[in-house]
């Protein structure tokens, strides 16, 4: 790489790395398999052919290949996850404290594994939406999908979220 | 009546065009109902937002100077430097000319280069058929005693033949003579 594609590199790097983290944690639900996967797509990104021309059109191309990559690791996780609740041993602890931060510790996990529930398709615009900040447009040109469906999917995951998190007993009125 | 919640889900994330949005924003100010739906998507987004994930920032750096060390941009085979070193370049040059040589004699070899053949086979269809080496022979070389009723079929006298169009059958029948 010349030293300006280096240049451009730094600064499509500073401007979606906390994005991307974001992202892959709320899919992945693990910020160590969330570093590995990013940096799986920095080096995706780096050792492209062509460098893309705009650091926005680099986000999308980055936030689609790290979805692909967490959706593809949680698909794996899970099949290990289920062979290893066949065996009786139970893979999440729970803490229960009344300190305040461990409160909201305990709460954002709670909204994490009720998101983690929600059907692939539902959590990813929810997520974008949400923690990637990004409008039903770009949404949907990231997906492949219309800004129409864009806007039913994230209705419908907000229903179905605010019911799992109902089960939690944590209400959303 | 109210808007249903899908439109109202895109009103609070400010993806509604501008004339439905002051109608929206009209009717929520009256509507109850709508305003409890609007506070439970923003409820939703705050409980979202609780989680402040926190950035390794060593970690970052680290993935940074792995993918900048590690990762090279890739180059097309047909860019690539190939080296050799001198001995086997040298090597692969005699052989590949041994090889182009041995293979451009076998393939001159192959190609008919004597006529004899060729027109020995082809001597029985001649209508002057006593001897072979007569039917070779150009005819403006024969004698003039070629009638109107005669006519001959004389190959050329070098094997040089070049191709042209396709071959064709024509039968007896249609050939008429002068016409």
């Amino acid at each position: 790489m010349t030293n300006e594609q280096v240049l451009s590199f730094n600064k499509v790097y500073n401007a979606t790395y906390s994005l991307l983290i974001k992202i892959a944690f709320h899919i992945t639900s693990d910020m160590d398999a969330s570093e590995d996967l990013c940096q799986e797509a920095y080096l995706k990104y780096y050792t492209r052919k062509e460098p893309l021309p705009s650091v926005e059109q680099a986000k999308y191309w980055l936030i689609r290949v790290v979805k692909n990559l967490c959706y593809n690791y949680s698909k794996r996780k899970g099949r290990e996850i289920k062979a290893y609740e066949k065996y009786g041993k139970e893979t999440k602890t729970f803490t229960d404290s009344s300190d305040a931060s461990l409160l909201k510790e305990e709460t954002s996990m709670l909204v994490q594994k009720a998101l983690d529930k929600l059907p692939f398709s539902l959590r990813i615009v929810l997520i974008l939406r949400e923690y990637g900040g990004l409008n039903y447009k770009d949404i949907g040109n990231i997906l492949k999908i219309t800004e129409g469906n864009v806007k039913v999917r994230v209705f419908r995951a907000r229903e179905r979220l605010s019911e799992l998190l109902k089960e939690d007993e944590i209400h959303v009125s | 009546m109210c808007p249903d919640k899908e439109l109202l889900s895109a009103y609070f994330d400010g993806e509604v065009d501008t004339v439905w949005k002051a109608r929206i924003g009209k009717h929520i100010e009256t509507c109850d109902k709508c305003k409890q739906v609007l506070k439970s998507f923003e409820s939703l987004h705050t409980l979202l937002q609780t989680e402040e994930l926190p950035i390794n920032q060593e970690k970052r750096e680290s993935i940074y100077q792995y993918v900048t060390s590690k990762g090279t941009p890739a180059v097309h085979f047909w860019d690539r430097r190939v080296s050799l070193p001198a001995p086997i370049a040298l090597a692969a040059a005699v052989l590949f000319v041994v090889f182009g040589g041995f293979i451009f004699s076998l393939m001159d070899r192959a190609s008919p280069t004597s006529p004899e053949g060729l027109v020995f086979e082809l001597s029985s269809v001649s209508a002057y058929g006593k001897e072979w080496e007569r039917d070779i022979f150009p005819v403006t070389e024969l004698s003039g005693d070629i009638t109107d009723t005669d006519f001959l079929i004389a190959l050329p006298t070098h094997s040089g033949f070049t191709v042209q169009g396709e071959p064709k059958f024509i039968l007896a029948t249609e050939y008429k003579r002068g016409k």
